[in-house]
């Protein structure tokens, strides 16, 4: 589903564009710093303050998040199925490595954490045809 | 069809790059222990190969495990050597804490978030690196699982390292951990060494320090030894001294003169002068010797004369005196010289009584007959010295003291008495030590003045 050539857009040179509906179909887009790539059909977002985006997903499960390559400007449309949210594992550590990271760079480790891993599926791709 | 038969032959370009910057590394880690050279090597290649800018290594503070410093650098202008970084903190501290690699895209971006997000004022950490990183690649260096530093790269530009960037820099990794081990092996190996060497020269130096010590002592040892035989040489310098001068005692007073007497003579100095003493002559003779020896064998008489004379010069001698002479019938003896006496008189006198005592008692044991015999003493001064010539001197005593003790001897014919003294020896005395019966003066022939004659036995 993901392909080689998608990944240089996900990893988070460029923010990604993350569409959400709540419940009485009411649409919220808010940009993201980065789409994680976790194999080719599973991506992950990073869960670091309430927002209303994850509101959103984990009240219906569904998502679409836009990603664009740094160099050539190619974009993509995922549409995504939420599967869970992980706080251990491999992935949430590396994720959580990049979020300490910059923090501790500010000293605001303690303020800026990473809650959760959220995992989706991704159940369709479309590249985005600019013309 | 062309943009992926490039992409393919990007991928081929990269892992061949890949494969010669790993070999050349890794020979460079196996030839050599110094780590600056190894460092400075893979700077080089990662540069040439790679377009790597800025890459830096920093390894664990040795004084303060908490944090990491910037051991080597490239791309820095030679600036940030020794620039710590706390483990925890920013992506290489993190990267230490967590001992993961960490891949980051846009860190001015998510930095500029965190300032908009956060509500309170934000210090920014001051850490080792470009102003205006946006891309970074950190990857931990491990010796097993022991964290020993981080190896970092930065661009200004957004997205530069990928997965391909991590799988090398991984790589690289690895055998900066091997060359970091070696040299640690290596410099644990030379401390051993150094001790070693340290150890063997201590010990070289102790056992140099002991061979002084002994030959000092042997020196002092042998100075005493030299000393020591001076001295005893000195010792028998004196001994042979002193049995010069005892023979020459021997000579001059026979062996007539008691160990104390020959002691003080010893120890006088020089010649014995001649010179005035203040003595007590005795004079003593055997009553009627002639007439006894005429009738006995003349080994009776020698016997006799054996007997009673031992004893006799024995008691002189006991009581400090000398016996000068020995006539056929009787002796001559002086207290006071030459050594000199304040008891000349007193020792003349027990001396006296002691002869009367033995004789007795000689005669009683049967080992002598019955005969009497007469002692005269007087005090007075004489001439006492060395009369002869060079081969046979004589100690002798000159002066009318003498004479008038011989004569006061012979009073006791007169007296029929045995122990006369004249007044000059009783008034040494004193008169209550004795039963002393006072005779008058006598006119003595040859002699001017009368003397006072007392009468002690």
């Amino acid at each position: 589903m993901i392909t080689e050539e998608m990944i240089p857009g996900m990893q988070g040179a460029l923010p990604s564009a993350l569409a959400t509906v709540d419940e009485s179909g009411t649409p919220n887009v808010s940009y993201i710093s980065q789409v994680f790539y976790v194999d080719d059909r599973h991506v992950a977002l990073s869960n670091q303050f309430f927002n209303k985006s994850l509101r959103n997903i984990t009240s219906n499960g569904i998502a679409t998040v836009n990603i664009v390559r740094p160099d050539n400007l190619k974009s993509w449309y995922l549409e995504l199925k939420y599967k869970e949210s992980k706080t251990d594992g491999e992935l949430f550590e590396n994720m959580k490595m990049q979020l300490d990271a910059i923090a501790s760079m500010s000293g605001m480790e303690d303020v800026f954490k990473l809650h959760a891993s959220e995992i989706f599926e991704v159940v369709k791709v479309d590249e985005v045809i600019m013309s | 069809m062309k943009a992926e038969i490039d992409n393919i032959l990007d991928l081929i370009e990269h892992q061949k790059n890949v494969v010669t910057i790993i070999h050349e590394v890794s020979s460079k880690v196996n030839s050599s222990l110094d780590l600056d050279t190894i460092f400075n090597s893979v700077f080089n290649l990662l540069d040439r190969y790679f377009d790597f800018k800025h890459i830096m290594i920093l390894l664990v503070d040795k004084e303060d495990p908490g944090q990491l410093k910037v051991a080597a650098s490239h791309g820095y202008d030679g600036m940030g050597i020794g620039a710590a970084v706390p483990i925890g903190k920013g992506v290489i501290g993190i990267v230490a804490k967590n001992k993961k690699l960490l891949r980051l895209s846009n860190i001015r971006r998510d930095l500029n978030y965190i300032k908009s997000a956060s509500a309170s004022d934000i210090i920014s950490i001051d850490l080792p690196g470009i102003e205006n990183c946006a891309s970074q690649l950190a990857v931990p260096l491990l010796i097993q699982e022991d964290l020993v530093g981080v190896i970092s790269v930065e661009s200004p530009d957004l997205n530069l390292f990928n997965k391909n960037d991590e799988e090398l820099l991984e790589m690289i990794g690895v055998q900066i951990g091997i060359a970091i081990n070696n040299a640690r092996q290596f410099n644990i190996i030379e401390f051993t060494n150094a001790q070693l060497k340290d150890l063997n020269e201590n010990l070289e130096r102790k056992v140099k320090e002991r061979t002084r010590t002994l030959a000092k002592q042997k020196d002092k040892i042998e100075v005493q030894h030299t000393l020591l035989e001076a001295q005893h040489a000195a010792l028998e310098e004196e001994q042979n001294k002193t049995q010069k001068m005892l023979e020459k005692i021997e000579t001059l007073f026979g062996q007539q003169v008691s160990k104390e007497i020959a002691q003080e003579l010893v120890t006088m100095e020089g010649e014995i002068d001649s010179k005035l003493y203040d003595v007590t002559v005795m004079f003593l003779d055997i009553r009627d010797f002639t007439a006894f020896a005429d009738s006995r064998a003349p080994e009776e008489v020698a016997s006799f004369q054996n007997v009673v004379f031992g004893e006799l010069l024995d008691i002189v001698r006991e009581h400090k005196g000398i016996t000068n002479q020995i006539l056929g019938d009787g002796i001559m003896a002086v207290f006071g010289a030459p050594v000199t006496s304040n008891s000349h008189a007193f020792d003349a006198v027990t001396a006296g009584y002691a002869i009367l005592d033995k004789v007795k008692e000689l005669a009683e044991e049967g080992k002598i007959p019955q005969i009497r015999i007469g002692i005269g003493l007087n005090s007075g001064k004489v001439i006492a010295g060395n009369i002869g010539n060079a081969r046979r001197k004589q100690y002798s005593l000159t002066g009318t003291t003498v004479i008038i003790a011989a004569r006061i001897e012979q009073l006791n014919k007169v007296y029929k008495s045995q122990f006369l003294v004249s007044e000059e020896v009783y008034r040494e005395i004193g008169k209550n030590r004795y039963t002393i019966t006072e005779l008058g003066d006598v006119e003595l022939k040859g002699i001017e003045q009368a003397v006072g004659i007392y009468q002690l036995a």
